[in-house]
């Protein structure tokens, strides 16, 4: 015998209340029958018909639940009456939940925009960065440069590569386009496979073609706008400074805020106008296997092929290198972990933030935390709002109401609240989108497509809430036998006493530990903020040497600049601390101890590189400024002079060994105050001072302090006298202030978040912890009325009250203390600088908690306790 | 709404279960109706007049035994209340005096 299709009847059952399914279905299957007769098809779409429609509000399970409409009805009428009936406490608790929903918003947006970085391109699991691993004295140094001539070799010798290509940043250079000259930095030079393989949207141009011509241009819709206005961009030809002519091929969107590679604009690799322009003794290098210049990614037929890949590079490398040279390991990162684990690997395409997946971690926390904070505060105070109705549901039981009846008026009075907050806090959140912008920098993406994408979550919290606040009401108060609900009238029975105390120390116990956990976490980041990198940072103009042309003629260049009157110093470094770049690593020993070998960082300054850069010296001298003296003599740091002792190691004789094996034998004179030459996260290691001209590593960057605040003129003074030095290279400069900027910017931004997020979880947690009290207070009322009338006063009635919530508070830091102290001091592991655990912000967090709460219970209770008690105990 | 009133589809199928007594369940109401009024209508309509009525208090209904036709699942019989009864006999009333007044032209 034929049987309908089981999805239908599925779909039936899951719809259908139980006590009809049995009739409609019997109908549906005698109808199936009659027609299969016939036609088994015909039957089958007979019968999916008929379940359709059979799926009437009136069949529906949920129906069974809410009884008649009419009733339904009454759970909403009577639900906003009893909400209206305490306005105070619904806008506290409209407020709470909403504020704290929209913040979780918020935060999810900004998670959600970091998770989704490099998720946008079709091939993206199968695309790689091949980095190239360079080994140091001190471990391995993994960068992002490879050889030019690295994709095309992959491509042609490897047959898991699907395809492959070759990136490197472009020059920032004064661009001609359309009559008007304007200064462009975000451009990338980048192989013809580049748009096969990304998936950066062309809004003009075939993905194959765009680069496949030499001398090729793509503008993004912004550059192209800015330089050609309305005009069409395509076909039109653009002056690129040093690169020459180029012909815009095609147009693309700009690149989506969410991409490990950014750029405006994108030409085809062609250097030789570059060449002649720029540096003409650098191509051969530049474009050689030896020269690592560029980024090199692979599009793979598959991930698992990843392994054969690593193992297989070396064998093409050795053919296009030759047996003699050294090879270099080669390993390959996901397109797709580019943003979270490449920490520690060097180089980037173009400017870009790394992603932080701790602090990642760590803002999910906090958005966790503010909406569990901001739905128990809900929760805490429904439930002992609903705790005062146990007389309505004896009356409405005595009345014949059944008790899914009384469960449902809670819930739907629950659900309405939920709904309306979460409404206002998606509303919320969509307005305040723009001050986020504002105040991070980070555009968020929300729009439609993401709330419906959230909607699944978004209705499931929801739902969630609105169990959790209606539960004890519910599914508690509901069985409760009608008889005994009746007769006791009062709120004041044991069970509901102890559930309060519970509610609110639970409370207690919340805003205490986040409180505490906030104080400490800014504590720490102000730590860090103002943390001193050990030297003086301000107006100082870091300026990379690039030819030797310029490092012969240094003094030259010093004193030409120092004739400038707005420039108070120059200095040469072999590298400047906290830069960009990492100075060498070496190998110290004592002179009579040759065994010791401490390994140290090496730099190479002039004698008034610890004046120009405010470096204290704490023992001994400085270099005195004798080339023939100062060439043979060491500063240490403080940390490596422990090593030697502290004070002792002044006088002592080093042997200093670098990578390469040049060796440099000189007598320490002076003891430096311990400087941050990496990250601040970091911890500080031992540092050797050398004289700039040493044998160890050559001079590779000049300092400039200038007087005042810098201007264009005296850049460009700065400019015009470096190229009278340096004929071939355009001056690299950076200001150390926007140095250190940069690289703190995602911290500092984060900072700003964390300190909003925690101001807004303390005023959810103290609204909370202000409506909890103030609702138990109001509830004493008629207490209050007794105890007046028997002659109590009214600091009597206000210290019972506060005493209560006082041994409250005291339990509750009992349970908050230690759970925040375990939890601040996981997090600061990390930290190599951190603050030490005091007492003081948990001390700090009790006595406003406490404080709080006393000042509300006198504000409300002062109000009662001034009425006239017959107000209080005429009625209830 | 009056809870006593009867829509036109409920009254007709009110009218089957009266009709059909005892033997009146879902398919046997729907196969006589559309006999009768010459035109299909959907099986889940009857399902909700019927639950509707039976809401009013105008229908009873009971399970009947397991049948091989319907897959084993046992048919819903439905009769017809005293206050169904009576809501007939109202409806049919207020119709036929309503048509006794009609005066007697043609029409043609």
């Amino acid at each position: 015998m034929s049987h309908p299709p089981k999805w239908a009847l599925r779909l039936l059952r899951w719809f259908c209340r139980e006590d009809y399914l049995v009739e409609i279905e019997g109908d549906l299957f005698e109808l199936y029958y009659l027609r299969a007769k016939d036609s088994i098809r015909s039957a089958n779409l007979f019968f999916v018909w008929n379940v359709f429609r059979s799926f009437r509000p009136i069949n529906w399970k949920v129906m069974k639940a809410f009884g008649s409409p009419g009733m339904f009805r009454s759970y909403f009428k009577i639900g906003f009456r009893s909400l209206m009936k305490d306005p105070r406490f619904s806008l506290i608790n409209l407020v709470g939940l909403s504020v704290g929903l929209s913040i979780f918003l918020i935060i999810a947006l900004l998670v959600q925009h970091e998770l989704s970085f490099d998720q946008f391109h079709a091939k993206g699991e199968r695309i790689y960065q091949v980095i190239q691993v360079f080994e140091n004295a001190d471990g391995d140094d993994p960068e992002i440069f490879t050889s030019l001539k690295l994709s095309e070799a992959l491509r042609l010798d490897l047959p898991m590569v699907e395809n492959a290509v070759t990136i490197h940043g472009a020059a920032s250079t004064w661009v001609d386009a359309n009559g008007r000259k304007f200064f462009e930095e975000d451009g990338i030079v980048a192989g013809p496979q580049f748009f096969e393989i990304f998936d950066f949207e062309l809004l003009a141009g075939e993905k194959s073609q765009v680069l496949s011509e030499k001398r090729s241009i793509v503008l993004s819709e912004s550059l192209a706008q800015k330089f050609f206005d309305l005009e069409q961009p395509i076909g039109q030809e653009i002056d690129l400074g040093y690169y020459g002519r180029f012909t815009v091929s095609g147009l693309m969107k700009d690149t989506p805020a969410n991409s490990y590679i950014q750029f405006n604009f994108i030409i085809t690799q062609d250097y030789d106008i570059y060449f002649e322009n720029v540096a003409s003794w650098w191509p051969a290098w530049f474009q050689s296997w030896q020269g690592n210049p560029a980024a090199t990614y692979v599009l793979l037929d598959d991930p698992s092929s990843k392994d054969d890949f690593e193992l297989s590079i070396n064998n093409t490398l050795k053919k296009y290198l030759g047996d003699d040279q050294k090879i270099n390991r080669h390993y390959l990162l996901g397109l797709q972990d580019l943003h979270f684990n490449s920490h520690g690997i060097d180089g980037r395409v173009n400017e870009y933030v790394k992603g932080d997946s701790r602090q990642i971690q760590f803002l999910m926390g906090i958005a966790v935390v503010i909406l569990a904070m901001a739905c128990f505060n809900y929760i805490n105070i429904s439930t002992s709002r609903y705790i005062r109705r146990t007389r309505e549901v004896g009356i409405r039981k005595a009345m014949g109401a059944y008790n899914h009846q009384v469960t449902n008026q809670f819930l739907v009075e629950s659900f309405i609240m939920v709904l309306a907050s979460f409404s206002l806090g998606l509303l919320l959140a969509i307005i305040l989108t723009p001050y986020f912008h504002a105040l991070t920098g980070i555009d968020l993406d929300f729009n439609w497509i993401t709330v419906l994408k959230g909607a699944p979550l978004f209705i499931g919290a929801i739902v969630l809430v609105t169990l959790f606040a209606g539960f004890y009401p519910a599914f508690h108060l509901s069985r409760f036998p009608v008889v005994s609900v009746l007769k006791n009238l009062t709120i004041s029975s044991r069970g509901n006493g102890t559930i309060r105390k519970v509610l609110v120390t639970l409370q207690y116990v919340f805003v205490i530990s986040i409180l505490a956990a906030l104080i400490i976490v800014n504590k720490q980041y102000s730590f860090l903020g103002g943390r001193s990198l050990g030297f003086d940072t301000d107006k100082l103009l870091v300026i990379e040497i690039n030819s030797g042309a310029v490092r012969e003629n240094y003094i030259n260049l010093k004193n030409e600049l120092l004739q400038q009157a707005d420039i108070l110093n120059v200095t040469g470094l072999t590298r400047m601390i906290s830069g960009y770049r990492s100075s060498a690593t070496v190998n110290v020993h004592a002179v009579e101890e040759p065994m010791q070998n401490q390994s140290m960082r090496f730099y190479g300054m002039e004698a008034d590189g610890l004046s120009t850069l405010d470096i204290e010296l704490i023992e001994g001298s400085d270099f005195n400024g004798q080339t023939s003296l100062d060439s043979t003599s060491l500063i240490l740091n403080e940390t490596a002079a422990q090593q030697y002792g502290g004070h002792a190691a002044l006088g002592q004789f080093l042997k200093i060994e670098s990578a390469t094996g040049s060796v440099l034998q000189a007598k320490v004179v002076g003891i430096a105050k311990d400087f941050h030459y990496r990250s601040l996260h970091e911890p500080i290691g031992p540092v050797v001072i050398g004289y700039y001209l040493n044998p160890i590593e050559g001079l590779d960057d000049i300092v400039v302090r200038l007087k005042g605040a810098h201007t264009r003129e005296t850049l460009e003074i700065i400019e015009k006298i470096h190229n009278k030095y340096d004929t071939n290279d355009v001056m690299t400069w950076e200001f150390m202030d926007d140095m250190i900027q940069r690289a703190y910017e995602k911290e500092l931004i984060f900072h700003r978040i964390f300190i909003g997020a925690s101001v807004v979880s303390i005023v959810i947690a103290l609204l909370g912890v202000i409506g909890l009290a103030a609702y138990f207070v109001v509830s004493k009322s008629k207490e209050f009325g007794i105890r007046k009338v028997l002659g109590a006063s009214f600091a009597d009635i206000l210290l019972l009250q506060e005493k209560g919530f006082f041994m409250l508070i005291l339990l509750a830091s009992m349970i908050a203390i230690p759970l925040s102290w375990i939890l601040a001091d996981l997090w600061l592991v990390d930290y190599a600088y951190r603050v030490e655990l005091t007492a003081s912000p948990f001390f700090l967090a009790v006595l406003s908690v406490g404080m709080l709460t006393a000042f509300t219970i006198y504000l409300v209770g002062y109000r009662i306790a001034n009425e006239n008690p017959v107000n209080s105990l005429k009625y209830e | 709404m009056n809870d006593q009133s009867l829509g036109e589809f409920e009254e007709l199928v009110l009218l089957m279960v009266a009709a059909l007594h005892d033997e009146a369940y879902g398919v046997a109401i729907l196969q006589h109706l559309e006999e009768k009024l010459d035109r299909k209508i959907n099986i889940s309509a009857i399902h909700v007049a019927l639950k509707r009525l039976e809401n009013k208090g105008f229908v009873h209904s009971r399970f009947g035994g397991i049948t091989k036709d319907r897959g084993g699942r046992r048919k819903k019989f439905y009769v017809m209340t005293a206050a169904g009864k009576k809501v007939l006999d109202r409806q049919y009333a207020i119709r036929t005096s309503i048509y006794k007044d009609i005066p007697n032209i043609s029409f043609s």
